[in-house]
């Protein structure tokens, strides 16, 4: 039997591991298929390609190589290991043997893959012995050296760069690569599903400068891209190049079977939601891995997590010589003996961030334990393929954290073994990146009267010049505008950013990195504790004329949390629709954000140990949002089917002393109805709800205090009842939303509000692109409104918990009493069941 | 995005920009052209405006004449050129829209300054319309082909590459000629080592030729790009006089700076006013690169004389005099360097001890107080060390060996 079938065997059928698998995917046996070398291939190719045993290409190969070589633009998109890069090399190379003048530009995502790639390329050159003059290779990164620079402008064959040296580095100076353009023959875009949000927006913006260019040295350069296999990448990469690219997405290269496992660590406390610690289990996973004679992976989410397993393992097993970890941050020579010593098979287990996730060459692994669901699918596709050798059986595992997130993952395993994941949203066209990048253009050429940008027509780029001319650094001419200011565009802004604002945490007059203008108010406020790289301080001033926040190393036993208020003001309306019992919108908001006060909480207790109010202006941005509003019909029958909860809020010591004063002062009668008999009992409610407070002697401000009938008060407390049933829901749709918009949490916001503008009064959320500008992310989750909603019923419905919980409506002690039930409540009228 | 949500592009952007440059008005009333300020005249096209201006031979800047000179064999040299008549040498500078070499940086002014018969000559080329510029180009490129060195100060890295990427924008077949090209900034750095606050023109302007220029009739460099865009808007070209006259005194400065390095590498010592900051050490470091032995340890002992600390010229001039076998005057150096606790010397008077005298005794002395001051200053991991200790091995064992023979 195959050590393999043993271990599954071992996992499945144990007590502790097999019941808590919840899922197991395989993927079978995959046949090879082969196609003949291509007739032109040169003797060299053929004979450098037998040496590394290669007879013969795989179709997927062999289908990129004619589709190149007759000039097509190709996306191949194929598994982890299937030799993707063949598909490129060859063509480049046989085309380089007929045109010793050929450049080339490869783009990579990261220093480590453009350094890996070299390698290889180089292996390929020095074997397949060149007539003529030997090819030459060069990375042009910020790490190269100015007199190689040079060089490698005039001389190199093949450039291998980043989209950020291409941006900053070689666009500008385009002239000095001017030899470099006229005989540019290829692009070549490696991992071009990472391109997603603002830096893939960027980077579409990038490449149209690239084009703008290669028009005015007079070349059409064959665009190649390589990507995980996604649903819609050909729309993707039109997005990025606005061109047709041919798809090959058939995989001719063979693979073992793989098997894929889902383990959900037990309940501690079911009604709680409160499952065994996920970090702990993945280490108890790889302490069993250890006894089968098989390489492992594990993959976590970040350095710290990376450490934290690294040290558990090595302590609990004491083999700390054959434990390792792998992340950011390593010297080249250190990263490379962990590559080879991973690669012959010394290191039995790897801890690593996604820092490996990327096209590094490690060779096959045999189990890969994935510790958290690592954000998208994608990335948890990439992780996943690092397993499983030529033919060999593979496995993976993922253990599943508490988060909403990972527990929605359940729902849907065919994401993992079946559908393939849909590309991230970009949007090239977000005025912010469109301004910076035009400028960038102008410097680069001045523009002609009838020329367009991307998919932007003459007149449309009109109000961004226009605008340009106002800031003093576009000078019109009549025929052409030409870019007039001393400053260099490409150096204000990176690619990884909007462009925009940002503060810099400075602590001990040293920088310690940067926070968007657009969190910073939220994320290091005065008094907040910030934590940065694993160590706590405290902001003791945001100064916000110089956009710094001042930190001080701290040690505390709180976190503190922002309390923020948001409004919002409907500029445009797009689009509206009823469905069922709500309505659903979308269109421009001009969201207006202040941020009033934190809370200070403890660790793990998560108890409240105060609150403080702050001062500071409203931030105003301007975006793009989803929202949808439960229509009356639906909100009179909550009302009707509520169940009075009778649990008094804990409102402060001396509330029963304060309760019987106000009554006192109200006349022992209710200020709505003027009741004052005897059956019914007389409350005192918060015109404004307490948890709105940072202060709670604010909240108990007599002003704030009236007297009520139970009649009366239940009515109005309905609405702030209704409005913890829509907190619920709101935490709930934001964790689901990122799945079907392949974006991280933070790049949309949720809002509540009960009584909104946006909709005549009737309670909303919204959702909302948290970027200025929008990334098309909101009017994505507009036209998908039912699934969500659907989608959002079955995870409350099915979720074991009683009364909420981290992985469905959030925990009842943050959203409010009841929530899940009139969660569930709301989305079942919704949907109609 | 449709229209109407970039309708108001501003507000959109609102909060998230700088704040809007002022911009002035086009073609304000009152606003003079050209031919008003400027004595010149439009070339055909009428987009370039060629200015030119001639200087007699006994003009005087600064303290100096402009006259005519000869250019020492030794800057020839350095350059790379073969000898060369002062008529075929022109001097260039240029005006740009910023100090980038990018793209995006266009050169509006070109000045070049040449000999004639009868006095000096600068010719100035500005650019009237950004749409002139290949017109522009193709009048430069065709006076400078009429030359074959070129003089410019930190041309090498900017008005050359600068004007160069602007050929390759334009697509003008004709390549800017491969002249000889002394950039004065380089030999300027080599001749006032770390004597000057300063290495931009006017700093040695002022610290070596010893010239203010007046304020009324120069605009600071900085200030030059927004002078011209504005006129580029506003047609008003009262300001760019100003320009016009900086670069022409540019051209003046690189004229007089370069007789004076002429003189100072070839002339005699003289208390005058630009001896005060001659870096008789750097220019000793360029004869010694040019290979003329003789003139570096003429400049070296100078230094010398007159720095008593300058250990980079005594070191120099020992390992020169080693060379040329003067090796008594060597070792004098040598021992006024170890005095001072230089460890080349110490090793050096080691070297010789050793092999030309023969006294052990003495060579094993050096290199023990060599070594000792290294480990001292915790230097223990550099080359001269692992030597070090190889050379008191063999000391040690020469010296065993003569005991032995003596026993």
């Amino acid at each position: 039997m195959d050590i393999m079938d043993d271990l599954l065997k071992s996992i499945l059928e144990d007590p502790y591991w097999g019941p808590n698998i919840i899922f197991h995917g395989l993927e079978p046996v995959r046949n090879s298929q082969w196609l003949p070398f291509p007739d032109d291939l040169a003797g060299s190719l053929r004979n450098y390609l037998r040496s590394a045993g290669i007879n013969n290409l795989y179709t997927h190969q062999r289908q990129a190589y004619d589709m190149i070589r007759s000039g097509r633009n190709i996306i191949v998109s194929s598994g982890v290991a299937s030799g993707k890069s063949l598909c490129y090399q060859l063509p480049v190379l046989q085309t380089l043997q007929e045109d010793a003048d050929l450049r080339a530009m490869l783009i990579f995502p990261t220093k480590a893959l453009a350094q890996d790639q070299r390698g290889a390329l180089e292996a390929i050159i020095s074997h397949a012995a060149y007539s003529g003059s030997p090819a030459v290779i060069g990375i042009y990164d910020g790490d190269t050296s100015l007199p190689q620079r040079k060089d490698i402008r005039d001389r190199a064959n093949f450039v291998i760069t980043n989209p950020d040296m291409l941006h900053m580095g070689i666009l500008p100076h385009h002239t000095g690569w001017h030899r470099f353009f006229r005989n540019l023959r290829f692009v070549v875009i490696d991992e071009v599903h990472v391109y997603r949000g603002i830096f893939g927006s960027h980077f579409a913006n990038v490449l149209q400068r690239l084009k703008r260019l290669t028009l005015f040295y007079g070349v059409k350069p064959v665009f190649i891209f390589t990507s995980a296999t996604l649903t819609n990448v050909s729309v993707f990469v039109h997005r990025l190049i606005h061109e047709d690219a041919f798809l090959i997405s058939d995989d001719g290269s063979p693979g073992g079977e793989r098997h894929f496992l889902i383990y959900n660590p037990p309940y501690i406390n079911r009604e709680l939601g409160l499952r065994k610690n996920y970090m702990t289990e993945t280490v108890k996973l790889a302490k069993h891995l250890l006894k089968f004679d098989l390489q492992t992976l594990i993959f976590a989410h970040t350095r710290r997590m990376v450490e934290l397993i690294l040290t558990y393992l090595q302590a609990e097993t004491g083999e700390s010589h054959v434990i390792k970890s792998y992340r950011g941050g390593y010297l080249p020579s250190s990263r490379r003996k962990l590559e080879k010593d991973m690669k012959s098979g010394i290191t039995r287990i790897t801890v690593a961030t996604n820092a490996l996730e990327l096209g590094i060459d490690i060779g096959g692994l045999d189990v890969v334990l994935i510790n958290g669901y690592p954000g998208s699918i994608a990335s948890l596709r990439q992780q996943a393929g690092r397993g499983g050798r030529g033919v060999r059986k593979s496995l993976t595992i993922l253990v599943l954290s508490p988060a909403l997130i990972d527990q929605y993952l359940i729902r849907h395993p065919e994401f993992i073994t079946d559908k393939d994941p849909e590309a991230a949203l970009i949007n090239p066209e977000n005025p912010f990146i469109l301004l910076f990048q035009l400028k960038c253009a102008l410097f680069e050429k001045p523009f002609l009267n009838n020329e367009g940008f991307g998919c932007l027509s003459p007149e449309e780029l009109v109000p961004f010049l226009d605008l340009l001319q106002k800031y003093g650094v576009l000078h019109d001419e009549g025929e052409k505008k030409y870019w007039i200011s001393d400053a260099y565009p490409a150096g204000q802004f990176s690619l990884r950013t909007l462009g925009a604002d940002y503060f810099l945490l400075q602590h001990e007059g040293k920088t310690l990195g940067l926070v968007d203008a657009s969190s910073a108010f939220w994320m290091t406020h005065p008094q907040a504790i910030y934590i940065h790289e694993g160590d706590t301080y405290l902001v003791k001033d945001l100064h916000l004329q110089e956009h710094i926040a001042e930190l001080s190393r701290i040690r505390t036993d709180y976190y503190t949390q922002a309390i923020s208020q948001t409004d919002f003001e409907l500029l445009l309306q797009k689009h509206s629709e009823e469905v069922q019992e709500v309505k659903k919108f979308f269109g421009q908001l001009k969201v207006t954000h202040r941020v009033t006060g934190f809370k200070k909480i403890k660790w793990f207790s998560n108890e409240i140990l105060g609150y403080c109010e702050l001062d500071l202006p409203p931030q105003e941005m301007i975006t793009y949002g989803y929202w949808f509003a439960l229509g009356k019909k639906l909100v009179d029958a909550l009302c009707v089917e509520n169940n009075w909860n009778n649990r008094s809020n804990d409102y402060g010591p001396g509330w029963s002393g304060l309760t019987s004063q106000i009554q006192e002062r109200d006349g022992r009668q209710c200020r709505i109805c003027g009741y004052k008999g005897k059956e019914r009992v007389l409350d005192v409610h918060h015109r404004k709800p307490f948890r709105t407070f940072a202060d709670p002697q604010k909240a108990n401000h007599p002003d704030n205090l009236i007297t009520l009938c139970r009649t009366c008060h239940r009515r109005i407390e309905k609405n702030f009842y209704i409005q913890s049933g829509l907190s619920g829901l709101a935490f709930l749709l934001g964790n689901i939303s990122p799945f079907y918009l392949m974006c991280d949490r933070k790049d949309i916001h949720v809002v509540v509000q009960e009584n909104s503008k946006l909709a005549e009064g009737l309670p909303v959320i919204v959702i909302y692109d948290s970027i200025p500008g929008g990334m098309g992310l909101a009017e994505k989750l507009y036209s998908q409104h039912s699934l969500l909603l659907q989608e959002a019923l079955a995870v409350v419905r099915d979720c074991a918990c009683t009364t909420g919980c981290p992985s469905c409506v959030g925990p009842e002690a943050e959203m409010g009493q009841g929530s899940k039930r009139i969660v569930k409540k709301i989305l079942e009228t919704i949907n109609h069941e | 995005m449709n229209k109407a949500e970039l309708k108001d592009l501003k507000a959109l952007l609102q909060g998230h920009l700088p704040e809007e440059n002022t911009v002035r008005n086009h073609s304000r009333a009152g606003g003079n052209n050209l031919q008003d300020v400027l004595s010149g005249n439009y070339l055909a096209a009428g987009e370039v405006f060629k200015i030119s201006s001639s200087y007699p031979y006994d003009m005087t800047i600064g303290k100096r004449k402009l006259r005519c000179y000869r250019i020492p064999e030794i800057v020839h040299k350095y350059s790379g050129s073969g000898k060369l008549e002062l008529g075929d040498i022109v001097f260039l500078d240029t005006e740009t829209t910023g100090l980038g070499t990018g793209s995006g940086t266009f050169v509006f002014l070109v000045g070049l300054g040449y000999f004639t018969e009868k006095d000096f000559t600068v010719d100035q080329y500005l650019l009237d319309r950004l749409s002139g510029e290949q017109h522009f180009l193709e009048s430069i490129i065709s006076e400078i082909s009429s030359y074959c060195g070129i003089v410019t100060f930190n041309g090498k890295s900017f008005d050359m590459p600068l004007l160069r990427n602007r050929f390759i924008f334009n697509g003008l077949t004709a390549e800017l000629p491969d002249l000889w090209h002394l950039d004065l900034l380089h030999l300027t750095r080599r001749l006032w080592q770390n004597s000057l606050s300063g290495y931009d023109l006017q700093n040695i302007e002022q610290q070596v030729l010893g010239f203010w220029r007046n304020p009324g009739e120069d605009i600071p460099g900085e200030k030059i790009p927004e002078v011209y865009r504005n006129y580029l808007q506003d047609r008003d070209a009262s300001f760019l006089k100003n320009i016009v006259l900086h670069n022409r005194t540019d051209i003046l400065s690189l004229v007089i700076l370069l007789d004076l390095i002429a003189e100072l590498i070839t002339g005699d010592i003289r208390d005058c006013f630009e001896w005060k900051f001659r870096d008789e050490s750097g220019i000793g470091k360029l004869f010694e690169q040019m290979r003329d032995e003789v003139n570096a340890i003429r400049c070296f002992e100078r230094s010398i004389r007159i720095f008593d600390d300058d250990r980079v010229s005594l070191k120099r001039l020992s390992f020169l005099l080693k060379k040329r076998g003067e090796v008594s005057r060597a070792e004098k150096l040598w021992e006024k360097a170890a005095a001072c606790d230089e460890i080349y010397a110490m090793v050096e008077l080691a070297k010789l001890e050793e092999h030309q005298r023969k006294n052990y005794v003495k060579a094993l002395e050096w290199t023990l107080r060599a070594h000792n001051l290294l480990q001292q200053r915790a230097m223990v991991n550099s080359g001269n060390f692992q030597s070090l200790i190889k050379r008191s091995n063999r000391l040690q064992q020469k010296l065993n060996r003569d005991k032995i023979e003596d026993d």
